[in-house]
């Protein structure tokens, strides 16, 4: 429940803080002994988040799950125990006073992800723009980052499939998650499937956006109303972040 | 002693000569693909000249595609689903090769490819496959990785 917006100084943070501190040493004007770490690697310095508003997800209502499947191919096989799963509802009752809550839980966009820590051949990895992804081509079923997940976001492809989406291929042996619709995001849409329905049912708890870019609406709105990152403890800096829990 | 030698050597030789005709006449003739099975393509014109995707076309896709993973940087011109859509036919099918632009070719060339394991075979704007069919699908695949004859394999047959 605590506040991750700023958390302190990591020892990596303070390392590549250190190395921008010496970057800030002008050899000559535009002329600098070091760049500072990260400059180069984050195109554009986007990176997109989710912000839920559990207040206002309704208990009972699925959309997002539902168009999250339908626009990435996943179904169920008819065997629960092994379907995929990309998001789902998570309910959660105080035990003191009764309260509930409903709320989608997805995979979280971890700025250090465990999944990325884990991965035996660099399959999954985190893109410059903060969305945590799934290199099939690469990935061998091992399902280290399945364990390693503390949101128990990833699935595995127990089955052969067939009619996979064009812009979602997925098959069996590999681990797939969330990818944040990185078809939608890359054709500019803006949006993902998930908070498109939301809005569309008329609940609007969820938002995507940049959360680097100061003028985004989940920015501004992280700043000034504040959220919960899911298990903070573990200082993964999530970029989907909840109001209301 | 060097004419025996000699004729040992013309002995081997003749030997393997002789297994090679007999492994190629034990092979059955290979059929190129018959054009008339595969839909044409769609497009005015391939992305890039025909000669060149002949030879590269494994390595443009191969190239680009980390950088159209990793970084987000997609080229439309290179992109495996622009390939499909304007080369593979709506009706095609992984099933049936002679069908399909890219396996016809693989299979002729004897080249095995795993992309449709993920990548869908069709192009974007087939229509989908019936459910049932997909369904039943899985049921007989799971039917042989049973052992012995169980209620999936009833599933299976329609």
């Amino acid at each position: 429940m605590s506040e991750e917006n700023s958390p302190n100084l990591s020892r990596r943070q303070f390392i590549s803080g250190a190395a921008a501190v010496v970057a800030s040493l002008t050899v000559a004007p535009g002329v600098f002994l070091l760049k500072p770490a990260g400059a180069a690697s984050n195109a554009d310095g986007k990176r997109w988040g989710l912000l839920i508003d559990t207040s206002k997800c309704a208990d009972g209502c699925t959309a997002c799950v539902t168009a999250c499947h339908e626009e990435n191919g996943v179904h169920s096989l008819g065997r629960p125990q092994t379907d995929a799963q990309w998001i789902r509802k998570v309910h959660l009752t105080d035990r003191a006073t009764g309260h509930q809550q409903s709320l989608p839980v997805m995979c979280q966009h971890c700025e250090h992800p465990p999944c990325v820590d884990v991965c035996p051949t660099k399959a999954s990895f985190v893109r410059p723009d903060g969305i945590v992804l799934v290199d099939k081509h690469t990935c061998i079923g091992c399902r280290y980052c399945m364990m390693a997940c503390p949101y128990k976001a990833r699935s595995f492809i127990h089955e052969p499939l067939t009619d996979q989406k064009p812009h979602a291929p997925r098959g069996k042996g590999t681990v797939e998650s969330c990818t944040l619709c990185v078809h939608k995001v890359d054709r500019g849409d803006g949006t993902t499937a998930c908070v498109e329905a939301c809005n569309k049912d008329g609940h609007r708890a969820m938002t995507f956006g940049d959360l680097n870019d100061p003028d985004s609406e989940i920015a501004r709105r992280l700043k000034e109303q504040g959220s919960t990152a899911i298990r903070a403890d573990l200082r993964l800096n999530p970029a989907v972040r909840y109001q209301g829990i | 002693m060097g004419s025996g030698l000699v004729r040992l050597g013309l002995l081997a030789s003749a030997l393997l000569l002789a297994g090679l005709v007999a492994t190629l006449t034990g092979c059955s003739k290979v059929e190129p693909p018959a054009p008339e099975l595969l839909a044409q393509a769609r497009g005015d014109q391939c992305v890039e000249p025909t000669d060149l995707m002949r030879r590269d076309h494994m390595n443009i896709l191969m190239h680009e595609r980390d950088e159209a993973k990793r970084y987000g940087r997609r080229n439309p011109d290179h992109s495996f689903v622009g390939c499909i859509d304007c080369h593979v036919s709506p009706t095609a099918s992984r099933d049936e090769p002679a069908t399909h632009f890219c396996l016809a070719c693989h299979e002729f060339n004897a080249v095995r490819m795993d992309c449709f394991q993920c990548h869908t075979d069709r192009p974007s704007d087939a229509p989908p496959r019936q459910r049932a069919d997909l369904d039943r699908s899985i049921d007989q695949y799971l039917s042989t990785q049973a052992a012995g004859p169980t209620p999936v394999m009833e599933i299976a047959t329609p």
